[in-house]
Order: structure tokens, then C-alpha cells, then sequence
């Protein structure tokens, strides 16, 4: 067998299989388009649970402004006693 | 009934289980309970307290803030409801979904620690001292 038909028919169909893995791999990815966005952007609407209007609501951003804007003075209006507690991961 | 706008932050699924906890932490505590979850800024303590009192019943209410970006939890009681959710249960609680938050599992710390809170919160009536 010539050594360019042994390098053809052994390392072409290695190649061909390895090709075909890829593809297989990346395909769905690619399918799907763009990923999810920057982790900051997919939380710059907040969400709220039981909030101050009592329903489930991602669309919260006109009262987190003015609750920002006034920050000092919401501040003042914590309740006396109240508690809690914090963590970072 | 309306869909859900949950955006991309939990699954629709996701966000039923939440809102699921939320409902049953607060009927098994008889406090409000009530959950944010967004970006908080640099001092999420602060803007927690500062949405904690724009709840209506805040004196009686739990939040419970969650900022994935800033890797921050508050959890914060008005006056009313520390006297059945001490500091103490709070930090257990916080400890709980911290370890969960880190593992990645942002949905499923939270239901956690809300079924937590509601447990730890529980006063049943007392109903001995009904009559005197």
C-alpha cells in the first residue's frame, strides 16, 4: 500500500470521527445562539416575591429608584428593634 | 391566569418554588415574608433595611434580599417578628443558603432557607393561657 493511500485511509478516517465528535459537542451550543448574558445584566431587573405591591414582579425598578434616591431618609424609617442577619459566598 | 415574569433569573418552575416557600414560611410563622432578589449595591445591608421598611406590615416582616452579582444575603426582621425569629435563627438560616448559593444552586437555597425561617419562626398558640 503507498504511503500516501495508508496515510489517507488511516488518518483521514481518525480525523473524520474526531470532526464528527466536535460537531456533535458544539452543535446544540450553537443551535441555541448566544449564551446567557453577563451574570450582572441577567439580575439588573429585580425581582421580588411577596413584594410591596403583594404580587410576583420583576418590574420593580421605578420604585427601587425612588427608594435610592431617598436613601437616607428610608434610612430613618427602619424600625426600632428589628434584627437579622448577613452572608457573602 | 397571567404568566409568570420570572425574565431569566429563575426557570418558571423555579420561580413557583419560591413563591411556594415564600407562601408556606409565612403561614407557618404568621409573618410576612417577602423576598428580593437583584443587584443590591455597594452596601446591601443598607439597601435591604431601606426596602424592608418600604413593606407595608414591616414591623411584623421578614425580607430576605439576594444579590447573585455581589454574592451578598440580608435577611431582615422588623421589631415584631424578632421576637419570633431571634438573630441567632436568622444566622443558622443565612449559613444554610450561603452554602447553597455558593454550590451554585440559587432556586434551591432559597426554597431551603424559606422552609427554615418558616420553621424556626413557628409559634404555635399557646392555648393554656387562653383562660385564665
Amino acid at each position: 500500500m503507498p504511503l500516501l493511500q495508508a496515510l489517507l485511509v488511516f488518518g483521514g478516517g481518525t480525523v473524520g470521527v474526531i470532526t464528527l465528535i466536535t460537531l456533535l459537542v458544539l452543535a446544540p451550543s450553537v443551535a441555541r445562539g448566544p449564551g446567557h448574558r453577563h451574570t450582572a445584566d441577567r439580575w439588573s431587573e429585580p425581582l421580588w416575591f411577596g413584594g410591596p405591591t403583594g404580587a410576583l414582579d420583576s418590574g420593580e425598578s421605578s420604585e427601587r429608584k425612588q427608594l435610592e434616591t431617598s436613601g437616607s431618609r428610608c434610612m430613618q424609617t427602619e424600625p426600632v428593634g428589628g434584627g437579622g442577619a448577613g452572608a457573602r459566598w | 391566569m397571567a404568566p409568570v415574569p420570572v425574565g431569566e433569573a429563575f426557570t418558571v418552575d423555579q420561580a413557583r418554588g419560591i413563591e411556594r416557600a415564600r407562601a408556606d414560611a409565612g403561614r407557618t410563622s404568621g409573618l410576612g415574608v417577602h423576598v428580593y432578589v437583584g443587584v443590591a449595591g455597594a452596601d446591601p445591608r443598607a439597601t435591604a433595611r431601606q426596602l424592608h421598611a418600604s413593606l407595608p406590615d414591616h414591623a411584623s416582616a421578614v425580607l430576605v434580599l439576594v444579590d447573585p452579582p455581589g454574592r451578598a444575603l440580608e435577611i431582615v426582621t422588623g421589631a415584631e417578628a424578632r421576637r419570633f425569629l431571634d438573630d441567632a435563627a436568622c444566622s443558622l438560616v443565612a449559613l444554610s443558603m450561603q452554602t447553597a448559593f455558593a454550590a451554585g444552586d440559587l432556586a434551591g437555597g432559597l426554597v431551603h432557607g424559606l422552609h427554615q425561617l418558616g420553621d424556626h419562626a413557628h409559634h404555635p398558640e399557646s392555648m393554656h393561657t387562653l383562660n385564665p
